[in-house]
């Protein structure tokens, strides 16, 4: 009842619907945003999972205990078992040596596989059940290397199977393509067996697990103090830094724009409240003059806010959730149709970020307007002190903040993205202050449009600013959304190699080139050397003086390193100079093994290759691309300075689907060398980051959207003292032509002048986030400034036009219904 | 409720106002301004456009604080009182007029009525005093319409009914007929000294007519800052 009342009143004042509206619309877009990042995000996850085969993965070179098992089953996760080994597959006298996987007939857990009973047969989704004793299933290239068709008596060990199917897709193939041989599944119940399995042979062993994620990461913190030596866990991050990378990404973009979203509606608001306490002015003082004390003023007005928000929340969060199911429903092909149930968390998000912004926003002004001195009641035009800004952007930027936290839970991102508006908004003032400072200067003693103008002051500095973030915004995510498609789509471009040649013997070269080149295709040939790191700055390297996870693997393995002429054409150099066609010295060396192991540059590192100690300093350091599907080295040595070294050669091409024969008449010819299929990963990979993509372009959208309603919303906070302004004109005889012709250079200029800040911002800021969150390279695009100042003049003129072109034809009456405000 | 010791229900010893100017000088407004007014009388003030009327009624009803000397309202000195102190002793004793009529233009005519009753929370049907008081200034017809459908006379009727409807023991009025036309600025005045007379208000009004102050038992005239009595 008492509720009812106040809403009703609170209604009838213009700025309280503003405000209404500006907070639907940014629950709105952060509610829908919400609810659709997180289901795109699940429904990314989900696909690399599929990669993975699972989503959490123990692996060892020792038996793993029955305790995980044991624990799992527990906690309620699904679990499957692997032991890998390498080992010889053969045909009478025709061997291949074969990476074997006995698996359990739960794997896999996530994704699956699939098979096909002819060699260039339609494969079909496959169970493992279906794989009986006796039987197992091999990769295509097991088949062309041993000239064999499908249901043929393969020997693995002691045992003789029946390689009774061709495993076309099968997840789980780990993150290094490099150790790839044909892949061969059998039962693990068959493995004892074919007697492989002796304590000295290196052999894999691999629990798979999966469930929710509250069970995944119940399961990950009670495994994570009871590994052994030589065992670890694998998720999604570490087991494909590829998917990873690329989800990143995405998610970061997404959560950039829906950041923007809110600091869009946030300067509505911010503009909103800003003209209510001022129109509010007269009314606190009536109310004082009754003898309503500041208390009783505060709580009318917070009761009146609070209503308000609260409606506008839970409105717009209802609205968010429709729209993203609508969204969703479109795109279910796309993002999958088993999407999280819905929650209250959007409701709660709407709630706190509807709060947020209206009392973080307004709270300075809301105070100001409490203390009114009662005698402005006698005051025609009641101005607001002005000694409030420093609170009133102090509190601004504190909520802006809160917002970017809730949303992102990114801290980098939060502090990324604050820093910059917060810059952004301090420039557009001062610059757009000084700017129409000079341009009052110069109307003096000019035309009526230009005098308009400038009489405007301080209403169009703050206008310049909204329009300015408003813009930038825009245009920051369009240049970052340009960046990322480009990227993902050269990434993996339609020729992306799909086969990788490794094991190539230095003498061999010329001729597999040469058998390439016939072929149309020009690999680019890398020697790979595997050294084990063995001292930094001559100072011996014990594994247990690193505490990273990370950094202790990588010393246990070998590292691959290689020496190229050219900088490799996805990477970054970041510090010192690339190595010149003489150069015999020096390593280029990947920022991430550079931060492992505290490295700087002038650093020497030493490998001990085949029992050679190879010493070098390091001379440059680069940011490797690693979802570029070509080989990509930690470590590289000047050209020329590793010929003498024991190497194989690698390379990735692209064997085109139609050119059957290639890989396996090249294998023929080059029976050493081994070819790694990677098309079914390419697939996948592909098909993950078409839906980033689509995920990203319709998120943008959404902030576009979102960002045009709240410029407008801005723009009509002013309308009614403009509506004033218009009425006085015409009472004193300007003409229609002249109003509208004020109305248009005021908008003209505004939008010009926001629209060059912004653009001038969104190249900066682009670049820094383009290095800093989304490991892209910087490129000035100084179309941006143009497409900014161009759309900004035209958007901000027609909206503005369009916006008060009613108000021209107000009579010049209304001024005297409406008591001064 | 009232203490019956008290006589006046406003008295100023030694009134002074002084504003300060930006060159560190600052400029007297008004000085020196000794006055009684007695309960339930009728006050007029005049002046040249500047002379410092709306500066006295502000401080009189202790919306502004004086410079100088004390201002006594109801019988309570005002100099020691804060802000919401000096509107706690408004509080249901005081009504306003303004040249302007300041309704707010989100409530309703009834719901402008309501809004000193409910800050007062001493009337037991707030909502039927309200519609009297429309009644009273005939405009019952009109409860539910906002400021903005209203004329202007109509608009200052019913801020007229929402300073009246408290029964304030004093009501200020500054310029009130200022905004209107002669005819409806007689109707105004009429009402307005009919309402004084039955809920025994003191008034204390600012005006440049000469005429309408003449209607009022005490004319004051602020001429430099000070107050000269009328015949
Ligand atoms: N805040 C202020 N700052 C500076 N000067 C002020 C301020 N308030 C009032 N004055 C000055 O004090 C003088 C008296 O003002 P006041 O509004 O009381 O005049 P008035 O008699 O009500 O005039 P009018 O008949 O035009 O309403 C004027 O000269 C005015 O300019
Ligand atoms: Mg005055």
């Amino acid at each position: 009842m008492n509720l009812l009342k106040i809403w009703r009143q609170a209604w009838r004042i213009d700025e309280m619907r503003l405000l209404f509206l500006a907070l639907l619309v940014s629950v709105t877009a952060v509610t829908s945003v919400n609810f659709f990042t997180d289901r795109t995000e699940r429904s990314m996850t989900q696909q690399a999972t599929k990669l993975l085969g699972a989503d959490l993965i123990v692996r060892s070179s020792r038996p793993l205990s029955e305790d995980y098992l044991s624990q799992a089953k527990q906690l309620g996760l699904q679990q499957a078992e692997i032991i890998s080994f390498r080992s010889v597959v053969s045909v009478g006298d025709s061997l291949q040596l074969s990476d074997v996987k006995a698996v359990s007939d739960t794997f896999p857990l996530r994704g699956n596989v699939e098979t096909s009973s002819l060699l260039d047969g339609r494969s079909e989704v496959d169970s493992l059940s279906n794989l009986k004793s006796g039987q197992v299933w091999a990769a295509p290239t097991l088949f062309s290397s041993l000239e064999i068709p499908p249901n043929t008596e393969v020997r693995i060990g002691r045992s003789l199977f029946n390689l009774n199917k061709v495993l076309v897709k099968s997840p789980n193939q780990g993150a290094n393509v490099f150790q790839f041989s044909p892949e061969v599944l059998m039962p693990l119940a068959d493995l004892p067996a074919t007697g492989l399995l002796t304590p000295g042979s290196r052999a894999r062993f691999s629990y798979l697990f999966s469930g929710t994620d509250a069970q995944v990461k119940n399961m990950t913190d009670w495994l994570k103090p009871q590994l052994k030596t030589g065992e670890r866990l694998e998720t999604l991050d570490d087991g494909l830094p590829s998917v990873g990378t690329a989800l990143q990404r995405a998610q970061r973009f997404l959560n950039t724009a829906a950041l923007l979203s809110v600091i869009l509606a946030g300067a509505a608001i911010a503009l909103t409240s800003y003209s209510f306490s001022r129109h509010e002015t007269h009314s606190v003082a009536v109310l004082k003059t009754m003898g309503a004390s500041r208390r009783r003023i505060l709580v009318r007005y917070l009761s009146q806010l609070l209503l308000t928000s609260t409606a506008a929340a839970i409105l717009g969060a209802i609205l968010g959730y429709f729209i993203q199911n609508g969204i969703a429903y479109m795109l279910r092909d796309v993002i999958g149709t088993d999407l999280p149930a819905p929650s209250l968390v959007p409701l709660i998000t709407g709630l706190l970020t509807a709060w947020i912004m209206v009392f973080s926003f307004s709270s300075p002004q809301l105070l100001q307007l409490v203390n009114t001195a009662p005698v402005q009641i006698f005051q025609n035009q009641p101005q607001p002190r002005s000694n409030r800004w420093k609170l009133l952007l102090l509190t601004i930027m504190s909520g802006i903040f809160a917002l970017m936290w809730m949303q992102t839970q990114d801290l980098k991102l939060s502090a990324f993205l604050f820093l910059g508006t917060l810059g952004a908004i301090l420039v557009f003032w001062a610059v757009s202050t000084l700017l129409l400072s000079q341009l009052k200067k110069l109307s003096r003693n000019r035309k009526y449009s230009a005098r308009a103008l400038s009489s405007a002051g301080n209403r169009l500095v703050l206008l310049v600013v909204v329009f300015g973030i408003g813009l930038f915004s825009l245009l920051l995510l369009t240049a970052l959304r340009g960046d990322l498609l480009d990227r993902w789509q050269n990434s993996i471009p339609d020729d992306a190699p799909n086969n990788f040649l490794i094991n190539i013997q230095p003498d061999e070269v010329s001729k597999l080139r040469a058998y390439l080149n016939e072929n149309k295709i020009d690999p680019d040939l890398y020697p790979m050397i595997r050294g084990r790191l063995v001292a930094m700055n001559d100072k011996p390297v014990v594994i247990d003086d690193f505490e990273s996870p990370r950094a202790r693997r990588l010393l246990q393995r070998e590292f691959n390193l290689s020496s190229v002429e050219a900088f490799p054409e996805a990477n970054i150099l970041l510090e010192g100079e690339w190595f010149k066609p003489e150069d015999n010295q020096g390593f280029s060396v990947e920022e991430g093994v550079m931060e492992r192991f505290s490295l700087v540059l002038g650093d020497t590192m030493t490998f001990d290759i085949g029992g050679v100690q190879f010493t070098q300093t390091i001379t440059s350091v680069r940011r490797v691309n690693w979802d570029n599907l070509t080989p990509n080295f930690f470590v590289l040595g000047a050209p020329g300075s590793m010929e003498n070294l024991p190497q194989t050669w690698i390379t990735s091409i692209y064997a085109p689907p139609e050119n059957r024969s290639l890989v396996p008449d090249l294998i023929k010819q080059h029976p050493s060398v081994s070819a790694i299929n990677i098309s079914a990963i390419m697939t996948q990979i592909k098909d993950l980051i078409g839906k980033a993509a689509f995920a990203v372009q319709a998120i943008f959208a959404f902030t576009l959207i979102a960002g045009i309603v709240v410029l407008f919303a801005a723009l009509q906070s002013q309308k009614a003292e403009r509506r004033k302004e218009l009425a006085i004109l015409k009472t004193i005889g300007a003409s229609r032509k002249q109003l509208r012709q004020s109305i248009l250079t005021e908008f003209v200029v505004v939008g010009a002048v926001s629209g060059f800040l912004a653009g001038l911002f969104a190249v900066l800021a682009s670049n820094i986030a383009a290095y800093a969150l989304f490991d892209l390279e910087p490129s000035i695009n100084l179309m941006l400034i143009l497409i900014g100042t161009v759309a900004g003049a035209v958007l901000v003129g027609i909206a503005g036009y369009l916006n008060l072109r009613p108000l021209l034809n107000v009579a010049p009456a209304v001024l005297f219904q409406e008591h001064a405000e | 409720m009232v203490d019956n010791t008290i006589n006046y229900a406003l008295e100023t010893t030694a009134l002074g106002k002084k504003i300060q100017l930006k060159n560190n000088q600052s400029l007297s407004i008004l000085h020196d301004i000794t006055l009684q007014i007695p309960q339930g009388s009728s006050v007029a003030i005049t002046g040249a456009s500047g002379s410092g009327k709306t500066t006295l009624l502000g401080l009189l009803a202790g919306l502004d604080t004086a410079s100088t000397g004390d201002v006594k309202l109801l019988g309570q000195s005002m100099v020691d009182l804060d802000e919401d102190q000096r509107a706690a002793l408004r509080l249901g004793q005081v009504g306003f007029v303004f040249q302007s009529f300041h309704l707010m233009n989100n409530l309703s005519a009834l719901e402008n009525i309501l809004l000193p009753l409910e800050l007062e929370q001493s009337v037991s049907d707030p909502h039927k005093a309200a519609l009297e008081a429309l009644e009273q200034v005939g405009l019952s017809n009109r409860a539910t319409h906002l400021p903005t459908q209203l004329s202007g006379g109509e608009q200052q009727r019913v801020a007229l009914a929402r300073a009246f409807v408290n029964k304030p023991k004093v009501l200020f009025a500054d310029e009130p007929t200022g905004n209107l036309d002669q005819a409806t600025s007689t109707d105004i005045e009429q009402l307005l000294f009919k309402l004084q007379k039955d809920n025994n208000s003191t008034l204390v009004l600012v005006t440049h007519d000469d005429a309408l102050a003449d209607q009022c038992q005490i004319h004051y005239r602020i001429v430099d800052g000070q107050l000269v009595t009328e015949a």
